[in-house]
């Protein structure tokens, strides 16, 4: 009974969420606090909503507090031939700045929700040079859908023809309400569409890591813009990077490099760096201990030829062992390149 | 790969649990489809989503007391956690095995014969792939079908999501068709890569033992071209044709030099580049304080610009149209249009 409770207790610690759950949670129930909307079926009108969520959260979600970003520059660019669209911009741009895709890895619902479904296990589609050609779809939509088709037809393209928060927050959160069942009746061929787009996009969650994030999000891309400006990220120590990739296949986006366009920030790879390259900015100054010279040899561990590898005792835990670095096959064939 | 026990018994429940996921999201497309399909108007009421989703609600179900189970067997079969292998991505590991062994004669005919099959198949889903989208397109455009989506609420929009819908079937294909080619390319490159490290590893393991041996590159000159000489000489011997021995020799040896040249080329290219690599990165050693400097420029030109814009649009009623959008139901975002 012992040896069962035990094992109780290792399964938890093993599996307790990570400080960017915990904050991904917070940040997800923050932009949806208002939860006497989802009783009465009303949506929140009170002050907060003059401001933007930096995350894509539906603003007719009973429960949101804030506004939508990309709706509202959708908005804001279907009546910029009255008013310039300054406020949305000056946030965007803030946002970017500040946080760049840190947005995407810690605040943004949508996001968090896609990382719950891929970790049902089924079997995966690891990502390859097809989806990182996939990947920049995402850029052709923020062009045509978030920025012509509301400069053109004064409509909000990407929210109305594709966004799945706003099915599945604003549509189904509303509609599931007994208060909104008038609402119903004027359903027609867009819900239908767009919750046949929810549906796969679910779906393809659980198979491919972030499916909307990686292919669809125009925020994302949006933010992608600042990945190298962000105040906020990861960045690698050219001195200490020994150019050995496993940053880039731990990674389960499109990346090339830690710290692209395409990378979320959600700083995983830190843990895989065999040299401690990979750090967050600003740790010098606010993370203790952030620069050691060389990484203390854990006492599971021992260095043979240069690498760390758990001893015999180490390997017959059920703890996560660190990841060896593994020599490039046209180096060992070859020498040095 | 690492074993674990139980591994096989996880890997047959995530494959079923895979169909019923696919099973399942099908199911809800189909269902709401014909539940659209049923009326001509109003179509969704709560009792007719009941009816239409209620027979397939065991299938929800069973799909989620699987995904229980998972969490289940993850606790009674833990899966060690994966090692990560380092590695640069395909196409750059292809370049440069092709800078390190150039044509020998057999490796490029190789090449070629494993891309040709390949394109072929490439060819019949392209294809296919464009058929799909010419039957989608008559499907929506040609057939009853297409009256759903004439009513008021396209036409309202000036049309123009009767011109997306029209053009849909062909935007998917040609989705389809991007993913199919570069799951094809990399195929190719894949098989490419793979018969280039069997000549580089061979070429290397004969160099290998030769410098063991503690031969000068003039000794192991000479011993291939006294190899090549006893092969054809014996060859010629068997077939009864020793005056064409010393041609076919002369032959050899002049090809056989082609050979090292280019290689001999192809290694001074490799040793050129490397150079310029590493003029290239003292450059930018050399102006990375000022490309510091220059960042923390941007960020404040960027953060000036985000203040000002805001305070503008807080100035100019951005942020008053933000407030007002957000305060009301979006019915573009939820589907009604």
């Amino acid at each position: 009974m012992k040896k069962f409770f035990s094992k109780i207790k290792n399964w938890f610690v093993n599996h307790r969420p990570s400080t960017r759950r915990i904050i991904q949670l917070y940040a997800a129930l923050l932009y949806n606090a208002n939860i006497k909307g989802f009783i009465t079926g009303q949506i929140y009108k009170g002050p907060t909503k003059n401001l933007c969520a930096p995350g894509l959260n539906c603003y007719s979600c009973p429960g949101a507090v804030m506004a939508c970003p990309l709706g509202s520059l959708q908005n804001a660019l279907s009546a910029s031939d009255t008013k310039l669209p300054a406020y949305i911009f000056g946030i965007i741009i803030l946002f970017g700045l500040t946080l760049g895709r840190t947005i995407c890895g810690f605040l943004c619902p949508i996001g968090f929700g896609q990382e719950l479904l891929y970790k049902i296990k089924t079997p995966k589609l690891q990502k390859s040079r097809a989806t990182r050609t996939l990947s920049y779809l995402k850029y052709v939509i923020t062009c045509i859908l978030v920025i012509l088709v509301p400069l053109i037809f004064a409509i909000p393209g990407f929210c109305e023809y594709i966004c799945p928060a706003g099915t599945f927050q604003g549509g189904i959160g509303l509609l599931s309400n007994e208060a909104n069942e008038g609402l119903l009746k004027v359903l027609g061929p867009l819900f239908t569409w767009k919750f046949t787009l929810l549906i796969l996009i679910v779906v393809a969650s659980i198979f491919i890591f972030r499916f909307f994030c990686r292919f669809l999000c125009p925020l994302g891309g949006l933010y992608g813009f600042f990945s190298r400006i962000a105040l906020l990220g990861v960045k690698i120590d050219k001195d200490k990077c020994t150019n050995c990739g496993l940053c880039v296949s731990a990674c389960k986006m499109d990346i090339k490099r830690v710290g692209d366009h395409e990378c979320i920030q959600c700083g995983e790879c830190i843990s895989v760096c065999p040299t401690k390259a990979i750090r967050w900015k600003g740790s010098k100054l606010f993370v203790r201990n952030s620069d050691t010279e060389t990484p203390a040899v854990p006492s599971d561990m021992k260095p043979i030829n240069g690498m760390l590898k758990p001893t015999a005792m180490a390997e017959n835990q059920t703890v996560s062992v660190a990841p060896q670095p593994v020599e490039n096959k046209e180096t060992e064939v070859r020498g040095d390149e | 790969m690492q074993t674990y026990k139980g591994q096989r018994f996880r890997r047959i429940y995530g494959i079923i649990l895979m169909a019923v996921t696919l099973i399942v999201g099908m199911l809800m497309i189909v269902q709401v489809w014909r539940l659209f399909l049923s009326a001509d108007k109003a179509a969704y009421t709560t009792a007719s989503i009941a009816a239409y989703f209620a027979p397939i609600s065991p299938f929800v179900y069973t799909w989620l007391l699987m995904v229980i189970g998972n969490i289940v067997f993850a606790f009674v079969f833990p899966e060690p956690q994966a090692k990560v292998k380092g590695g640069v991505d395909e196409l750059t590991a292809l370049e440069r095995l092709k800078r390190r062994l150039p044509d020998n004669g057999e490796t490029v005919p190789k090449m070629r014969a494993g891309t040709v099959g390949r394109r072929w198949i490439l060819a019949a889903v392209i294809a296919l792939t464009v058929m799909a989208g010419g039957v989608c397109a008559y499907y929506l455009i040609s057939t009853e079908y297409s009256a759903r989506f004439q009513s008021e609420f396209f036409t309202a929009h000036g049309g123009v999501a009767d011109r997306l819908v029209k053009i849909l079937p062909w935007l998917i294909s040609m989705f389809f068709l991007l993913v199919s080619a570069t799951l094809f390319d990399s195929c190719i490159v894949g098989a490419q890569t793979n018969i280039l490290k069997d000549a580089v590893a061979k070429e290397a393991k004969k160099q290998k033992e030769l410098k063991a041996e503690g031969k000068t590159e003039a000794q192991i000159r000479r011993e291939e071209k006294a190899e090549i000489a006893a092969k054809i000489t014996a060859e010629c011997e068997k077939r009864g044709e020793s005056e064409k021995a010393e041609a076919l020799i002369e032959k050899a040896i002049a090809k056989k030099n082609k050979e090292n040249a280019a290689y001999a080329m192809a290694c001074k290219a490799t040793a050129e580049q490397r150079a310029k690599e590493k003029e290239r990165e003292e450059m930018k050693a050399k102006y990375a304080k000022d490309r510091k400097v220059g960042l923390w420029i941007v960020r404040g030109v960027l953060l000036t610009a985000g203040i000002v814009l805001i305070v503008v649009g807080i100035v100019n009623g951005g942020m008053a149209d933000v407030f007002e959008k957000a305060r009301n139901i979006c019915t573009q975002c939820i589907g009604l249009g």
